[in-house]
């Protein structure tokens, strides 16, 4: 069939019977908690493959943070924070320098996307921006981890999280591959006593408000076709009819 | 003469005649025992357990971020244009405006990058088969590329079919960020004959693949 016929038949079928097909919607009220969440891609020109998940649950200023990881430079602590106040995008590859003569992307060349850090999620201790943020001893360290851990966030960070301009950036690489951090490209632009490889964004993604509930990807109008194929059916038995009288009188004719 | 072999008009009009009869009555068996109902999804979508974790993807290398515009899924005959769509008020995914098309939920990475990609379609509108009419179809393999605005395109193969209840729907495991490039397409499934509504929602899941050898989607 047709669609203009599908159309105009349903149009029809429903002035006739004043069918009501809308699905019905349910509005979810249960709870104010927020469920955010991103996947970890890679940082243009870091040279990292690997990636990640995060999860933030947000209720109030409590914010139960899950982030897992894969790819990362092993045996060495990863910084990680939720930053905020920009543009809550991830740096693309035109963002990248030279940097001791090699184009890559520094902590600082993201800023203008991912804004400064709104906490940082340490795994014991202070979460705060200004004291932790490069903590490497109370980072979690290795190529794959899982985190995990309930912390309180600043009044800015929270609204930063729901107005979905958060990103979850996992800071240290290995430009050079060579299993440690250097100084390959330089000293880092953070802290100069630390290389820019332990402090440059390796992982990196905007936290987005999580769906929560099944699609209303349907309305039925391939379902409630009684009436449409019984016009349809109807319309058949009269061209039936029909050919078999121009039967009889081609018959008669012969 | 051998068997039936209509001669002249007559055996024309006879044979037109048997011809609508024969169609009116498929057509009246169809509306009593049928209906038109879209294509089921395979069996084996109802098996999966909500415990079950997705199967690795392949390594491949992920796409930079550009926004998707046309998905093209061979097997089914589906080229359409892509919609925006964002988070409805009752937290699920809204539908793309013109039920031809299908909707790139724009909290969801873009085709190909690392992460979980949701692309939403209508099975039907009110008054006949959406985009996404056919989706019970595909199978495990089956071919879909989506056209990136940045001229690119993002080859997937089906991997996974899942039918669920729209009450308790996992919404986690369907919307949830995944750690490789992961095409989700959603769209409903099973009507109720009593409220006038879909059930369930048909979740397939599909991950990178090549391009086919000699573009075999090519002209599509
Ligand atoms: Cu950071």
């Amino acid at each position: 069939m047709t669609k203009k016929t599908a159309t105009s038949v349903a149009a029809l079928m429903a002035i006739a019977s004043g069918m009501v097909l809308a699905p019905v919607a349910f509005a979810d009220s249960s709870s104010h908690d927020d469920e955010l969440h991103t996947a970890l891609a890679p940082i243009p020109t870091s040279k990292v493959t690997g990636s990640g998940t995060a999860m933030v649950h947000l209720k109030g200023n409590q914010a139960t943070v899950t982030i897992k990881t894969q790819g990362l430079l092993a045996d060495a602590p990863h910084a990680q924070h939720f930053h905020i106040g920009a543009k809550g995008q991830c740096p693309p590859a035109s963002a990248a320098k030279q940097h001791n003569g090699q184009l890559s992307l520094n902590t600082t060349d993201g800023l203008p996307f991912y804004g400064k850090i709104g906490a940082s999620l340490t795994t014991t201790g202070d979460t705060g921006a200004d004291h932790s943020a490069l903590a490497v001893d109370r980072f979690p360290k290795g190529s794959a981890y899982t985190y995990h851990r309930t912390i309180t966030v600043d009044d800015e960070t929270a609204k930063s999280l729901r107005d979905e301009n958060a990103v979850v950036v996992v800071h240290g690489i290995d430009f050079n591959g060579n299993g440690k951090y250097d100084n390959v490209l330089g000293a880092s632009d953070l802290d100069p006593k630390l290389p820019s490889e332990a402090t440059n964004p390796a992982l990196c993604g905007p936290l987005k408000m999580a769906p929560a509930a099944a699609v209303a990807g349907g309305m039925g109008g391939t379902q409630s076709a009684d009436t449409m194929a019984l016009t349809a059916a109807g319309g058949l038995l009269t061209a039936a009819a029909g050919t078999l009288y121009l039967r009889r009188r081609s018959s008669r004719q012969s | 003469m051998t068997g039936f072999r209509p001669r002249g008009r007559r055996g024309a009009y006879t044979a037109a005649a048997i011809a609508f009869t024969t169609s009116a009555l498929v057509v009246l068996a169809t509306a009593l025992f049928g209906q038109h109902p879209p294509p089921a999804p395979p069996d084996t979508a109802r098996a999966a357990s909500i415990d079950e974790p997705r199967t690795p993807a392949p390594r491949s290398s992920p796409l930079p971020r550009s926004e998707p515009t046309v998905i093209r899924i061979p097997k089914i005959g589906v080229r359409t244009q892509i919609e925006k769509v964002t988070r409805s008020a009752d937290g699920s995914v809204d539908m793309p405006t013109d039920p031809d098309h299908v909707g790139w939920y724009t909290g969801s990475v873009t085709p190909g990058e690392t992460g979980n990609t949701v692309v939403v379609g209508h099975l039907d509108s009110r008054s006949g088969p959406a985009a996404f009419y056919g989706l019970g179809t595909l199978r495990k393999g089956s071919r879909i590329t989506v056209t990136r605005r940045d001229g690119s395109t993002a080859h997937f193969a089906v991997t996974a079919m899942e039918v669920w209840a729209k009450d308790g729907f996992p919404s986690r495991r369907v919307y949830g960020p995944t750690m490789t490039p992961t095409l989700t397409l959603i769209t409903c499934a099973d009507w109720d004959d009593d409220r006038h509504t879909y059930r369930s929602n048909l979740v397939i899941t599909a991950e990178p693949t090549t391009s086919p050898p000699g573009g075999a989607d090519r002209g599509f």
